[in-house]
């Protein structure tokens, strides 16, 4: 969502953050069982947005 | 680790060359018994005793033979690095089972043998005690290797 805000593609996102387009897109679906408070601080940056606007709590 | 491989590998062919001669044996004086003749001093419920002690030997032989074939199997990813692989986590499992499975066998088998020959003695017989301790601890080993691979996974998927 705060991609296409950006008009920013995963690849660039990815490069600029530091961490694979595979690892990158664990994070967009979901599986990612934890992240990395200086991953998160990087994504926010490159998307300058705040946490609640990349997470989003959904009950199993 | 290699000299465990090695020593695993030299175990694995003792055990399967006595399990091949235990198994070959009793049909040699099968075929001396029936084909030759030589049944002096053999009554026939002596070799029905005779009989259910070696199936019971042989197939202790052939469960321990199988659970060191999977260890040995086991020590090739573990080699490479890969602790906390599916397979190594339930070869060690049912190497752990076998060896259980050994233990009870061999109990059986000693108290037939004891039975048969009237040998019955009063006390703890602790012989089975290393197959009993093998077997736990390598049930124990597969449960932390699937609590390892848990962690481990959770490792990867923290980005």
């Amino acid at each position: 969502m705060m991609l296409v805000k950006r008009d920013m593609k995963s690849k660039e996102l990815a490069e600029i953050i530091g961490i694979t387009t595979a690892n990158l897109s664990i994070l967009k679906s979901g599986k990612a069982k934890a992240i990395r408070f200086s991953t998160l601080e990087a994504i926010c940056k490159a998307l300058e947005c705040q946490p609640s606007d990349i997470l989003e709590y959904v009950e199993d | 680790m290699n000299i465990l491989k090695k020593l695993i590998t030299v175990y694995y062919y003792v055990v399967g060359i006595v399990l091949l001669v235990s198994i070959l044996l009793p049909l040699f004086w099968v075929f001396n018994f029936m084909v030759l003749g030589n049944n002096t001093n053999i009554t026939l419920p002596s070799v029905y005793k005779l009989t259910i002690l070696i199936l019971l030997l042989v197939s202790l032989l052939f469960f321990h033979f199988k659970s060191i074939r999977i260890i040995k199997m086991s020590l090739n990813d573990l080699s490479n690095g890969d602790y906390f692989s599916k397979s190594v986590i339930e070869n060690f499992k049912k190497a752990g089972i076998y060896f259980l499975v050994c233990a009870v066998l061999q109990t059986i088998s000693k108290i037939f043998s004891s039975v048969y020959r009237f040998e019955i003695e009063l006390g703890v017989d602790v012989s089975v005690l290393p197959f009993i301790i093998t077997g736990l601890f390598l049930m124990f080993l597969s449960e932390s290797f699937l609590k390892g691979q848990k962690l481990q996974q959770e490792n990867d998927l923290t980005i």
